[in-house]
């Protein structure tokens, strides 16, 4: 859903026909045809939300893989009172919450392949802007200093731009919280990343 | 003013940008002009700017493996299988003619030796007697939770996300005891990961602090046995 994510009228109608062509999968019935619609729309928004997160490559397929098949067996229940792709985000969020708790509670019970956890180091620099490296370096270090939930939401607002609406329905909080909180966070993690690309 | 004092003031930067500006930026307000004036505050703002833009641009061009959607069905296919292995025992023959009419509840629980001691199942408005089996809820459903054994003291609680105290009783309203079992009925009005935790013990049970995880040590160091299951409301 990389073409929703530039903010413009004819993303919005991107995202709007997606919607709409999972709830009418959904309205016949076609649990499979409304997971592919979702999976082809946003699984890819997923992984690079969950890689951000965890910082781990392998966990992040994982955590992917954990979401979708969640949301196959909880899309009969699903209520509409968000939309789908703000009702995945909240899935995500709780499955993220988990792997931060603990990673042995989490792989006894979520591990879906035995490949050890590949640790990266941030997300991958574009090697066309000299000053990116440096600075995704400086975010994925500064992020990971957040407590799991701040770090969720941080990503959630900035890196997957989601609205403030979808926010609160991802995390069952009001709107108005969730500003104040990344209005909080916002100047500490500039300080921080101010930090690390002076000690570069 | 002295000197040394215009200094000092002069030296304090501008940070209502940090206190004022980014909530209203976050609230889709308009700034004023101060905003655009103060050499501090538009300094800020772009540095702001800077981080989002780079936040925006984290592990963009990563989209993990290419066989993801085979093995997420895969996934669901394994996990059904195992689903059917597991009910096979559950629903046996005696088991069936013992449970009656429909209104029988099937519980969602790990089967120990004895048999499940910790279990619950969904029940939604308007859907008939019927209870689901399932991992996760909607805002409005009532957990039907349902626990065997323990010593003197046995509590049943429920947590969300870890860290609001939900429920927390033992045969007082909302729950019920009868010899040795325990049961509530708790609706759930918002979203989260839900634990619910039966703790039991011969002597008393240290009083909550509303975290999980530190209740359950507690809990333990207390020498009382707990049991935990996990759901979702979406």
């Amino acid at each position: 859903m990389q073409a929703a994510r530039d903010g413009s009228a004819a993303a919005g109608g991107l995202l709007d026909n997606v919607e709409a062509s999972a709830q009418e999968a959904l309205d016949r019935g076609d649990l499979r045809a409304a997971l592919t619609v979702l999976m082809d729309a946003y699984g890819a928004d997923i992984y690079r939300f969950c890689r951000n997160f965890a910082g781990d490559t392998q966990l992040a397929e994982d955590l992917r893989q954990v979401v979708f098949m969640q949301a196959f067996e909880a899309l009969p229940q699903f209520s509409r009172r968000s939309t789908l792709r703000a009702w995945l985000y909240g899935i995500a969020r709780n499955r993220c919450l988990d792997a931060a708790k603990g990673r042995r509670r989490w792989r006894k019970r979520f591990q879906l392949t035995d490949a050890p956890a590949e640790r990266v180091a941030g997300p991958a620099p574009d090697p066309t802007d000299l000053d990116q490296p440096l600075l995704h370096r400086a975010l994925a270090h500064c992020l990971d200093r957040l407590d799991a939930e701040l770090r969720m939401l941080v990503l959630m607002r900035y890196s997957e731009e989601l609205s403030f609406i979808e926010l609160a329905q991802a995390f069952a909080a009001k709107p108005a919280t969730l500003q104040a909180r990344v209005a909080r966070a916002m100047p500490g993690l500039r300080r921080c990343v101010h930090a690390q690309e002076m000690n570069a | 003013m002295s000197h040394a004092g215009a200094d000092d003031q002069a030296a304090a930067a501008c940070d209502r940008f940090e206190h004022e500006g980014l909530l209203h930026l976050e609230q889709g307000l308009a700034l004023d002009t101060h905003f655009d004036t103060c050499a501090d505050c538009r300094a800020a703002r772009a540095e702001h700017e800077r981080l989002r833009a780079g936040l925006a641009g984290m592990a963009h061009a990563h989209t993990g493996r290419a066989d993801w959607q085979a093995r997420v069905w895969a996934g669901l296919e394994r996990r059904h299988a195992r689903r059917r292995r597991r009910w096979a025992w559950l629903v046996a023959p005696a088991a069936l003619a013992a449970a009656g009419a429909a209104g029988a509840l099937l519980l969602i629980g790990r089967p120990g030796p004895e048999g499940p001691t910790l279990a619950y199942a969904i029940q939604r408005p308007h859907q008939g007697a019927a209870p689901l089996r399932s991992d996760h809820a909607q805002p409005g459903d009532t957990l039907a939770i349902r626990a065997v054994g323990g010593g003197a003291h046995a509590e049943l609680r429920l947590y969300r996300d870890d860290r609001a105290l939900v429920l927390r009783c033992s045969d007082q309203a909302p729950c019920s005891r009868d010899a040795d079992l325990l049961r509530a009925s708790v609706p759930v009005d918002e979203r989260g990961r839900y634990q619910i935790v039966f703790l039991h013990a011969d002597r008393p049970l240290p009083a909550p602090t509303g975290e999980l995880d530190r209740d359950i040590a507690d809990a333990r160091a207390a020498g009382a046995a707990v049991e935990l299951r996990e759901l979702d409301v979406l």
